[in-house]
């Protein structure tokens, strides 16, 4: 049973974007989501409090989405917060850094509800295997 | 050291004899009439594609915003439309069997049932089709990088323009090193772009041979 209060963050500096998974979201049944405009208040946004889920594109001004994963991940109050790659960065060494620095996800922009249901639902249903 | 400082000096005296060269010639031919002609050109491109931004991001953004005002009213229509079916389901069988020999009303009761019980279904499909409406709108996202990454490369291009006469050999080289790198924006032309993954079955096919 998924829990439908997970603590969303959705990171991307195109506000059409972030209204788009917001609204997907929410038809996936989870109301607690917000936003941030690039890495940096993200990471701000994750340190001043709670989230279980972030939802980042790469490419933005002021800090991008890998970088703001490495930051994620390298402290020790947020490395385990699952972090799905949403992005139209689609080189094969885009996908490998992603890996490599523990993103959770990576879906390439232009993406369907079904992509992002599902990517969403495979790491929910590893967080809830490691809870 | 001082053979090195010689040709250094050869070499670049060589240049400027051959910039001016080129810039008499240039002249010449009204060359520096076309530059500023370009010019003119380049700042109305600019102006084309900021329209072309602002005009896109209103279509999205009024897309979205219809999406938005009508979800929750086909919810409702959806939700009332089983409360109904369910008021007249809840009509005990002899009021009904006493309307059979009433073929307009019975019938009238019949087709209301069966409306109101195809109503949610429909209401689904309509969702579906909103939310494809929706997500079709991140065209905007993708659009708007590479027009800002024209627009960059166009006001580069426009500060650079004289410059670009002698100092050809370093653009070359920044834009052989730009496209080592991670930030490239949407795949536009995945034949030219070497390694690129265009559809998320691609995607995922990596990342499970990377371990996931």
């Amino acid at each position: 049973m998924t829990d439908k209060n997970l603590r969303f963050l959705v990171v991307d500096d195109f506000s059409t974007m972030r209204r788009i998974i917001r609204n997907l979201l929410k038809d996936l049944g989870f109301n607690n989501v917000e936003e941030a405009e690039d890495g940096a208040m993200a990471l701000k946004k994750l340190r001043d409090s709670n989230f279980d889920f972030v939802v980042s594109d790469w490419n933005m001004p002021n800090m991008d989405g890998l970088t703001m994963l490495q930051n994620v991940r390298a402290d020790d109050a947020l490395k385990d917060i699952p972090v799905l790659m949403v992005t139209a960065e689609a080189k094969k060494e885009n996908i490998i850094a992603a890996a490599q620095a523990g993103a959770n996800g990576y879906i390439v922009k232009p993406f369907t509800a079904a992509t992002l249901d599902e990517k969403l639902n495979k790491i929910i249903q590893n967080m809830a295997v490691h809870a | 050291m001082n053979n090195s400082f010689d040709t250094d000096k050869k070499v670049i005296d060589h240049l400027e004899r051959l910039t001016r060269v080129l810039h008499s010639c240039l002249s010449e031919l009204g060359y520096d009439q076309r530059l500023q002609l370009a010019s003119h050109e380049i700042s109305s491109s600019k102006d084309g594609l900021s329209y072309i931004v602002s005009k896109s991001a209103q279509a999205a953004e009024s897309s979205l915003q219809a999406v938005e005002n009508a979800k929750p009213i086909l919810n409702n229509l959806s939700a009332n439309a089983v409360s109904l079916h369910k008021l007249w389901s809840q009509i005990p069988e002899t009021t009904v069997a006493s309307i059979a020999n009433q073929p307009v009303l019975n019938n009238a009761l019949q087709q209301t049932l069966y409306f109101l019980h195809n109503v949610p279904d429909q209401a689904a499909s309509t969702h579906s089709y909103l939310t494809e409406i929706m997500v079709a709108q991140n065209f905007h996202d993708l659009t708007g990088q590479v027009i800002h990454n024209i627009f960059r490369t166009i006001e580069a291009i426009e500060h650079e323009m004289l410059q670009l006469l002698i100092d050809s050999s370093a653009q070359k080289e920044a834009a052989a090193k730009s496209n080592n790198s991670l930030l490239n924006g949407p795949v536009i032309t995945p034949q030219k772009q070497g390694e690129v993954f265009v559809n998320q079955a691609q995607v995922d096919d990596l990342l499970t041979e990377l371990g996931f």
